[in-house]
């Protein structure tokens, strides 16, 4: 491979789209030629570069994208009365051959068995008081519901078939908004979900109350990877502001938080520049010490003026 | 702090791996009409749709339609996958055909009246964004910003069709061959596209670098 090939294929080679045979001719070459070897690390420069322009997605847009989508796909579901049929003919039996309604019952007791076996687990797990909509008719056969056994039912009677499944689809909870339970699913997949969009909603139930159990768990959420979640505890826990706690764990925040905006908003929390002149004295020291070693302009910035405001001097205090 | 994003992180491609295993029989009982199947179907591509509109489209309003849009088709050709490519690549022809559609209607807007909106408001989100970003990384926050305005214009004056490759290969991470097919066409012309939009950033950036 000579220079300009070399020259040609530097990006290639870099998201490895060379084939075997030209990525060594080019390995070889570049540990020989210093002017190609550069190039390399201006091509690599670039690409870093690059990769930093991309954003990640707002996790608010996603949330209500899958939002807008859930419920698009709920008003396209058609009713469904023919699933038990086609339960019947992936089991390659026709329902003429046997007593429909007696199996269908069977099969919902059997199925209310194992929904009642699994409810009840999640019962114990969050001290119960939910409701589920636990619609029998939305369970459906594949691989989420695999059948466990087919035999006949107990007491001898030939037209009665007993269907075990073992029901792993996940449920739909139903809760009304006051609804105790409901708090507590929200804390726990504040504190669980993978999912930052879920972890992003289930704040925003929580800061309906913010100031029941729900606030430490936004506490917590104050320490979340995601900065999206960052902020919306922030704002979700701004009806505690003054509560000691919160506001030892805001101070924190606005002492090692990476997210500058965040600080920023920190400042905002503790200092309200609506609020009264004592509320913002009382952090005066703790500003103080962002102005000595905060490393953004703009949130320096924004302590010398509220430490301005309250008339204590920025340099000596 | 980091100690939820680095388990994430560690645990990342052994839950991939998973995924893929799952990922034919979460097509098959989708398939069947089973909805939940379906929205974690939704759920294990749906933020790289929605940053590829949003990277391509420049607007989270445009990127939402685009999502929805793209999703439904998918709710609704389902039936019609037969495996005989990846999920993928099925779902990313959808979605850059939507993508090229929305940018080609665009094109013909500003034709028509050149007073269009450019929607820059709605961009401030996004903005704030990468502002965000480049706060969590000192490497990045050293970037000149001057180097960052060079990459967006760049990127700007790329063909549709380079950006599409070059969205598709540099931050999908998508192979080749995968865009080629997404796209409807070869390989080789995918690598055209991308040798092209790759040489105008080296030549545009290769100063700054
Ligand atoms: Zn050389």
């Amino acid at each position: 491979m000579n220079c300009e090939t070399v020259q040609e294929n530097l990006s290639l080679y870099l998201y490895g789209e060379l084939n075997f045979h030209d990525e060594e001719q080019f390995d070889s070459h570049i540990a020989e030629c210093a002017f190609c070897s550069a190039a390399l690390d201006r091509e690599r420069t670039w690409h870093a570069a690059a990769l930093s322009k991309s954003s990640d997605v707002p996790m608010d847009l996603l949330s209500r994208c899958r939002r807008d989508l859930s419920r698009t796909l709920d008003a396209l579901q058609p009713p469904k009365p023919s699933r038990w049929e086609q339960f019947l003919e992936t089991l390659d039996i026709r329902p003429s051959h046997w007593s429909t309604q007696l199996a269908v019952a069977s099969l919902l007791l059997c199925v209310g068995f194992y929904s009642a076996r699994l409810l009840g687990r999640q019962s114990e797990a969050t001290g119960g008081g939910f409701s589920s909509s636990n619609d029998m008719s939305l369970l459906s056969p594949g691989p989420s519901n695999p059948v466990r056994f087919i035999r006949q039912a107990e007491g001898g009677d030939p037209d009665r078939i007993e269907i075990g499944v073992d029901e792993v689809r996940p449920h739909r909870l139903l809760f009304r908004r006051d609804d105790p339970a409901l708090e507590r699913w929200a804390i726990a997949t504040v504190a669980e979900a993978d999912d930052p969009s879920l972890r992003l909603d289930s704040i925003e139930l929580l800061s309906s109350r913010p100031c029941a159990a729900g606030k430490s768990a936004l506490l917590a959420a104050l320490r979340d990877a995601n900065t999206a979640v960052r902020h919306r505890a922030l704002s979700a826990l701004e009806p505690c502001a003054p509560d000691q706690a919160v506001q030892d764990t805001v101070v924190q925040v606005l002492a090692t938080d990476q997210c500058p905006r965040l600080r920023m908003e920190a400042i905002e929390f503790l200092a309200p520049p609506t609020g009264p002149v004592t509320v913002r004295r009382q952090f005066a020291g703790v500003l103080q010490g962002v102005v000595e070693r905060e490393s953004d302009g703009h949130v320096r910035l924004r302590c010398e003026r509220v430490l301005q405001d309250i008339k204590a001097s920025p340099v000596t205090y | 702090m980091n100690t939820r994003a680095e388990t994430i992180r560690s645990t990342d491609a052994v839950g991939r791996a998973a995924e893929r295993a799952d990922e034919s029989a979460l097509i098959r009982a989708a398939q069947q009409g089973n909805q939940e199947a379906f929205e974690q179907l939704v759920r294990n591509y749906d933020q790289s749709v929605l940053r590829l509109a949003l990277n391509l489209l420049r607007s989270p309003e445009d990127a939402r339609d685009i999502y929805q849009e793209a999703f439904l088709r998918v709710y609704k050709n389902l039936h019609t996958f037969r495996f005989d490519c990846s999920f993928n690549t099925w779902l990313y022809r959808i979605v850059s055909n939507l993508c090229l559609d929305q940018l080609r209607k665009r094109k013909v807007r500003k034709e028509e009246s050149p007073s269009v909106s450019t929607r820059e408001g709605e961009m401030d989100r996004f903005e704030f964004i990468a502002e965000e970003r480049a706060g969590v990384d000192p490497q990045r926050s050293l970037m000149s910003a001057e180097l960052q305005s060079k990459i967006s214009e760049v990127l700007s004056s790329l063909t549709n069709r380079e950006r599409l490759v070059f969205e598709m290969r540099h931050y999908q991470g998508m192979r080749l061959r995968a865009i080629g097919e997404s796209l409807g066409t070869t390989e080789e012309a995918a690598k055209n596209c991308l040798f092209r939009a790759t040489q105008k950033m080296r030549t545009a950036l290769g100063a700054y670098a």
